[in-house]
């Protein structure tokens, strides 16, 4: 039990916890919602706002939160508002998100470009005081939204039309779901990177799905399988000397493995 | 005091679907809105529901114009379509407890009385023991019931149904029918969309029949005739003739 004793890893393990709660927490209703590759979009956007960190000199965590909130009301106003079909929208904004990062980042000269990895794959064992902070004042702000929003998220997203007629301002709840899903894009951003951030949204959530019954018990077993995951590849990123973000990744790929043959027992047996 | 209101009612969907529809509903009936397909009844519904604009006309629930109505707690909606498949498992009593999430309550949980309603509507469909399977093991017959599960427990003064008996088996359909018996006993106005000449349709007491010419307008309001003439009275009121659709007699 070494690695306890290390600052790095305690603000690792810290981190992990933070985006191991909260990414499922949220994924949940986009997987509800038919829009698991929203976390990739919004990834991408959030790449155009490191790029403009790095060019603009301001701090990376805020400027990419900033970006990503923009993109995730874009994205919803795109969605309602224009002709082309969701997955048509989501895909002019990988494309912009990953063309504007890519560029602005080139702008910004050779050591951004250097230092455009942790931002990729995640660095967790690099994360500062300061990054723990804007984490955990953007968890908490997440998880206060899902509080007192949830229920109507959950309406939203199982039937939006009935939730327009029980006087559910569908629309808002819309762009609140995209938002939050921004919000965790931005916090899972410097531990398992932004190409990998949707996945731990969405996998401890098919994990689960195939085990519970319920929406309630989807949520609650994919969080606990977030966290474990999360919390359990770091650690093993440590004696391996892998890299952390993929290391999660795997973890919760083998959950989803393992919950198949599970679910398929438990649904023969009731 | 009128509970449904529409004055020149009209709405496109590149040709009319629906024509100056102007009809009244007052607290406490049971109507049946009738009508071959494609005659807009489920657009009125809409219209009413505020889901569609109309593009004339306009529409009142509780005497406000539907575009400023805000007391959604008092109408309860059961849709025609089934439910869609729910991509992440959702259990029958789930599907049901969300019919009473609104945005005027959105800090508590369910109170005790909300709960109880949610278990005696699922009791009134004869799927409270199934409360916890998933709702996409139920059939879609099981499913209509369900949402009209949602709907009864809204415990709402105005209850819109669009074909809640589709699918549903004669023993059920009597069931529901009791329950709907006892709604509309208690004053609930009922609004039904129906082909089925079921025992919930019999219950109705004045008829509205949407038909054509040019899109769907009103062809008759008044008395609800008796089951067996529906077909024949639907018929009538669609094609300006005399003849029968000849489904009531032999060859």
């Amino acid at each position: 039990m070494s690695w306890v004793t290390f600052d790095f890893m305690q603000r690792a393990l810290l981190a992990a916890t933070i985006v191991g709660l909260v990414a499922p927490a949220i994924g949940v209703f986009l997987v509800q919602r038919r829009l698991a590759l929203l976390g990739d979009g919004m990834g991408h956007v959030a790449l155009t706002g490191v790029g403009l960190a790095f060019l603009t000199g301001t701090a990376p965590v805020p400027t990419a939160l900033a970006v990503a909130v923009l993109g995730a009301i874009g994205i919803e106003v795109l969605r309602a508002r224009s002709r082309s079909a969701g997955d048509t929208v989501l895909a002019l904004v990988f494309y912009g998100g990953i063309a504007g990062g890519v560029l602005l980042t080139y702008l910004a000269g050779n050591r951004a470009a250097s230092s455009l990895n942790q931002y990729l794959f995640g660095a967790i064992t690099t994360v500062s005081a300061a990054d723990l902070v804007w984490l955990t004042v953007a968890a908490v702000a997440v998880l206060g939204f899902l509080a007192v929003f949830g229920r109507e998220m959950f309406a939203v997203a199982f039937d939006p039309e009935v939730a327009r007629t029980q006087g559910i301002r569908t629309e808002l709840i819309s762009v609140l779901t995209t938002v939050l899903a921004a919000v965790t894009v931005v916090i899972g951003m410097r531990t398992v990177g932004l190409l990998l951030v949707s996945a731990i949204m969405i996998v401890p959530i098919a994990a689960a799905q195939q085990v519970s019954s319920s929406f309630r018990g989807t949520a609650v077993l994919g969080v606990v399988i977030g966290v474990a995951c999360a919390v359990g590849g770091v650690i093993a990123s440590f004696y391996v000397d892998a890299p952390s973000g993929a290391t999660i990744v795997l973890l919760t790929l083998a959950c989803f493995l393992l919950a198949l043959p599970v679910g398929a027992l438990l649904r023969r047996s009731t | 005091m009128s509970v449904i209101r529409t004055s020149g009612l009209g709405v496109q969907f590149g040709q009319p679907v629906l024509r100056d529809v102007t009809i009244e509903i007052q607290p406490g009936e049971f109507v049946a809105l009738m009508g071959a397909n494609g005659t807009g009844k489920t657009t009125l519904v809409r219209s009413l529901l505020g889901l569609i604009r109309p593009d004339e006309g306009q529409a009142w629930l509780f005497d406000t114009p539907v575009s400023r109505f805000r007391q959604w707690r008092r109408v309860a909606y059961v849709p025609q379509r089934l439910l869609a498949h729910s991509a992440v498992p959702l259990n029958v009593e789930e599907a049901v407890r969300s019919a009473l999430t609104s945005a005027h309550h959105r800090w508590r949980p369910l109170s005790r009385d909300e709960r109880s309603r949610v278990r005696q509507a699922l009791e009134d469909v004869g799927l409270r023991e199934r409360c916890k399977d998933r709702l996409e093991d139920l059939s879609g017959g099981q499913q209509r019931r369900v949402m009209v599960a949602r709907a009864l427990a809204t415990r709402a003064e105005l209850l819109i149904m669009d074909e809640p008996t589709a699918g549903i088996d004669a023993g059920e359909q009597a069931r529901l029918a009791g329950h709907v018996a006892q709604l509309h006993a208690t004053g609930v106005t009922i609004v039904l969309i129906t082909h089925d000449l079921g025992p919930v349709a019999s219950l109705a007491e004045r008829a509205i029949v949407l038909g054509p010419p040019a899109g769907g307008s009103v062809r008759y309001d008044g008395a609800s005739p008796p089951p067996h003439q529906w077909t024949e009275h639907v018929w009538h009121h669609n094609h300006d003739t005399d003849e029968g659709p000849g489904l009531m007699e032999g060859p």
